[in-house]
């Protein structure tokens, strides 16, 4: 998933305040790489199994997916990749041109810490693989929060520490070192999925990925939909990937996220899937408590495996450490950039020591699209419907405002009523991102239009 | 030389595809599946930093 969070091949810091110009745009070529390695990633170790411990069955699983992604990959080239070549520009000077430069700052807050928490979870999952030769490190499972040990806390903080530095030091380095990998990455994904087939006997998947005998299912059809169209739902309809399509020459370079879904989002998901599946049937593993990763990956293709599990994690850690560093400096702008990576890169370390975030990766997504995805729907009606509903285009730009309170109510109304029915309700989050950003431009348009509407009739006065 | 890196990485790349087919059709042991992709990750990342360092002719 998760590239979320990763756009290693984004040149930083360039055309941040103008529009990209004529000979900086890039062919759709660079836009089907970039997807296709940003998505298969150290967190779909840990994606694939948990739909296992979450008893999905093999239908659910295979169809789901394919809809899911399929409705992803839709909202990326109709919704994204227009509004990102027609304004090549990226969501936080649009932002500040609707919410003002005040509000942005919350919304860079938000984001950089959602981001750290991320990274977080790609510590966990290579930690996982660093691990396996430290026969007395015992790895978390599925249902740990806390810390398991010193020795974990111990491998996590020197990942983490390792993972910032370089991310201070080494950005270029690191992005280059993603792109080389990702082809590489998803044919080891795909040699554990062929490898565990064998082990299984069988090629069947709708037997294979029937869930284990008492294994509550705790997802089905339209849950795996839901997770897989909105696991992304702040980069496409939250609208994060204008900063990458903004370079696209055409709109029609939006197709490019069909690499990453069906790649990483699909085959990917599968394959780390059948290894769980293949650890409860021959080694009695609870699937509702999993087994770590990097142990799987390693039982499956040797040290190929650690090495691709601790690449995964680190080439897509360290750019979402830098953006997060990014997003916390726009927070906090007496930081430097060293100091805001820094900053960046202990909270994502410290939440890599606690398993809680990866192990319940599907949950923390679908909070992560909740809180971040709104936001997109207010460039939506401003950039689609404000000229022909009547409603003022860049309200906080052309009235000179720091702090759009309309942007604010239509933003954290939605949300704060979806993290209340996802925390006080237990309503799966990964169903919550959609509805909160629909309700979000809805209430946009309603408050911006009646402050239209009597701004209007205060000038007729 | 570029040439030559390209084929050595492409080489590895096709070994990691084929390696795990191979096993799943009897053809390789798991012991020689390890060892193949283990080899061909270090001529795919081996050739890719020698690439890094080589200056474009």
């Amino acid at each position: 998933m998760t590239r979320y969070l990763t756009t290693s091949t984004e040149p930083p810091q360039e055309y941040e305040r103008e529009r990209v110009p004529d000979q900086a745009l890039k062919g759709p070529g660079s836009f089907w790489g970039m997807y296709a390695g940003e998505h298969t990633a150290g967190t779909e170790f840990m994606i694939g199994p948990l739909f296992i411990a979450w008893g999905v069955s093999a239908m659910n699983l295979i169809i789901g997916l394919l809809v899911g992604n399929l409705i992803a990959v839709l909202a990326w080239r109709f919704i994204t990749a227009p509004v990102a070549t027609g304004l090549r520009q990226t969501l936080y000077f649009k932002l500040e041109q609707i919410c003002g430069r005040r509000l942005v700052t919350g919304y860079n807050l938000a984001n950089g810490l959602l981001f750290c928490f991320l990274a977080g979870a790609m510590v966990t999952v290579s930690a996982t693989a660093v691990g396996v030769p430290f026969p007395n490190m015992q790895m978390p499972g599925f249902n740990d929060l806390l810390p398991t040990g010193i020795a974990w806390t111990v491998t996590c903080v020197v990942i983490g520490t390792m993972m910032t530095l370089v991310a201070i030091k080494g950005y270029a380095f690191v992005a280059r070192m993603s792109n080389i990998a990702a082809p590489w990455m998803f044919l080891i994904f795909v040699a554990c999925g062929v490898v565990t087939l064998k082990r299984l006997g069988s090629t069947d998947l709708t037997e294979l990925l029937k869930p284990a005998p008492g294994t509550p299912e705790r997802i089905g059809f339209w849950g795996v939909v839901f997770f897989s169209a909105f696991c992304n739902a702040a980069m496409h309809i939250g609208m994060a990937d204008m900063s990458i399509l903004r370079y696209a020459r055409k709109t029609s370079s939006g197709w490019a996220a069909a690499a990453g879904m069906y790649l990483g989002h699909y085959v990917a998901w599968i394959c780390a899937a059948l290894l769980l599946i293949y650890w409860t049937r021959a080694h009695g593993a609870d699937p509702t408590v999993g087994v770590p990763p990097g142990i799987m990956v390693y039982d499956a293709v040797g040290w190929a495996g650690i090495v691709c599990v601790i690449i995964a994690g680190w080439t897509t850690a360290n750019p979402t450490i830098y953006r997060a560093g990014l997003a916390l400096q726009g927070a906090l702008p007496k930081l430097s950039s060293a100091q805001a990576t820094l900053l960046a890169g202990s909270i994502c370390t410290i939440a890599g020591v606690f398993p809680a975030f990866a192990m319940n990766l599907l949950g923390f997504v679908g909070i992560y699209g909740t809180i971040l995805a709104p936001v997109g729907a207010v460039i939506v009606v401003d950039y689609f419907f404000a000229e022909k509903w009547g409603l003022a285009t860049n309200p906080a730009a052309r009235f000179g405002r720091t702090f759009n309170l309309n942007v604010l109510i239509a933003w954290w109304l939605p949300v704060g009523i979806g993290l209340w029915l996802s925390f006080g309700h237990g309503v799966p989050a990964h169903f919550l991102p959609l509805p909160c950003w629909i309700a979000c431009g809805l209430i946009y348009t309603v408050l911006t239009k009646r402050e239209s509407s009597s701004l209007a009739s205060a000038t007729s006065a | 030389m570029r040439l030559a890196l390209s084929l050595i990485s492409g080489l590895a790349l096709l070994i990691t595809a084929v390696a795990p087919l191979l096993f799943f059709f009897d053809q390789l042991s798991e012991a020689g599946l390890r060892n193949l992709l283990l080899i061909a990750m270090l001529g795919w990342f081996g050739t890719a930093v020698i690439r890094e360092r080589v200056p474009a002719e």
